[in-house]
């Protein structure tokens, strides 16, 4: 994914920073890095997990230079303040960001660490403080044990059941202080067959058997580094995008075939279009996808649309 | 879709729901699992979950037929009333004065508001 030239080239953007040699060479090898992440994305529609990485390889070189130049921005504005005495004094804060390098890396850590920390916390709420518009209720043993058993198949340690109390199909997994919990919701279970309901569960265990959470945390991290930098709201949902198609395929390769995930998807999509009205709480929180909205969009959104999903998982050829 | 709910006389899943539905619209059964979700958002039926036999809701009007069609009349002539009283008498009166069977319940109902003003 990253040849040799790129890896030089990024060691080289990380190096330049810290030692105060940031011209037009380092604003050039940004800029080349961030094109060629960018293309590498692009390029690999066949391997999301490839896309993902190249995303966040992006963001974080954005994301590093953004806190570099907001850093370099205040050294001078406060260093060219005309007035007497208050000149002075920015002059005195002026000094510290003349270390504008060790704080732009502080800054950046501190960035990291604030949006991690954010997006964990708000991740480890339990189901009933995270969603307080949803019912939840415990899962029957025999729905519990399947999930044991896929969660052994997929090598991970199997995550808690809880039912939603809901007559719309929605499903999603999400990180409490007890490890992972599992939520599907009655309207799923009642209407999927047995196969798809597999393929839907198989979709939410793949999102940790890929580190998915970890890999969001670092997406949303970088953007919160980055400040209000444009591109990270479309970088950061690409990388979301990226994740999910990735857990289609993985999910794919756990259940042994793709019919059942693409049937269910297509009931899903399909109770969507019937039900056109404005989203509720439930189906905003839904993890199975967006509906469809247009191209420009789409870009904002963290799922991909139904259509897209079931149109990769179509292309996949080697199941 | 509630008179697939009226007709069967209890409580209904959302598979039993489905099968008499795609008879005559081909749906699938998470769209049908929507449908029925909805109108128990809006009030208009009741469920209840069972566990056995694998998680399922169990799905009931709360209205029988007569009392949704009676508060469907009083919700539309209600609000019409509120707005546009003249027109709304006045358009009732003509389209009901067509049938002698219309014109019989018309008579009746201006009968009994005879009474009520002569007491």
């Amino acid at each position: 994914m990253i040849p040799l030239p790129n890896a030089l080239m990024f060691a080289a953007f990380f190096l330049i920073g810290p030692f105060g040699l940031r011209n037009r060479v380092a604003s050039l090898v940004e800029f080349g890095l961030i094109a060629n992440f960018l293309i590498v994305a692009l390029v690999s529609k066949r391997s999301s997990r490839r896309q993902s990485i190249a995303l966040l390889c992006a963001l974080a070189v954005l994301s590093y230079e953004n806190i570099q130049s907001v850093a370099a921005w205040l050294h001078i504005e406060l260093s060219e303040v005309p007035i007497l005495g208050v000149r002075e004094a920015l002059n005195f804060v002026s000094v510290l960001f003349t270390l504008n390098v060790s704080l732009a890396v502080i800054g950046a850590a501190a960035a990291v660490v604030v949006g991690l920390s954010l997006e964990m916390r708000k991740s480890r709420l339990p189901l009933a403080k995270l969603f307080p518009e949803m019912g939840f209720s415990s899962a029957s043993e025999e729905l519990s044990r399947s999930v044991r058993r896929m969660s052994q198949m997929a090598g991970i340690v199997p995550p808690s059941l809880s039912l939603i109390d809901s007559g719309s199909p929605v499903a999603f997994i999400t990180r409490s202080r007890d490890g992972y919990e599992l939520a599907l919701s009655v309207g799923l279970i009642e209407s999927l067959s047995e196969d798809e309901l597999e393929a839907c569960i198989a979709h939410e265990l793949s999102h940790v058997k890929n580190n998915d959470f970890a890999v969001r945390s670092l997406a949303t991290a970088a953007r919160v580094a980055l400040f209000s930098h444009p591109l990270s709201h479309v970088i950061e949902p690409a990388v979301y995008r990226a994740r999910e198609f990735l857990a289609d395929k993985t999910a794919v390769k756990l259940v042994g075939g793709k019919d059942a995930l693409i049937s269910a998807l297509a009931k899903i999509r399909e109770s969507q279009d019937y039900v056109s009205s404005k989203p509720t709480p439930i189906a905003t929180a839904c993890l199975f996808g967006s509906p469809r909205r247009n191209r420009l969009l789409r870009l904002f959104d963290k799922h991909p649309c139904l259509d897209s999903r079931i149109e990769a998982l179509r292309e996949l050829d080697h199941v | 879709m509630l008179k697939e709910l009226w007709e069967a006389g209890s409580p209904l899943s959302v598979r039993q729901f489905h099968e008499k539905v795609s008879h005559n619209r081909p749906i699938a059964v998470t769209t049908a699992a929507t449908i029925l979700d909805r109108l128990h958002r809006k009030g208009m039926l009741s469920r209840r979950l069972v566990k056995e036999g694998g998680p399922h809701y169990l799905y009931s009007p709360r209205l029988s037929e007569d009392e949704f069609k009676h508060a469907v009349v009083n919700n539309v002539m209600g609000a019409l009333l509120r707005g546009f009283n003249d027109m709304t008498v006045a358009y009732l009166a003509e389209r009901m004065a067509d049938k002698p069977e219309d014109r019989r319940i018309i008579s009746k109902y201006l009968d009994r508001l005879k009474g009520v003003e002569n007491r």
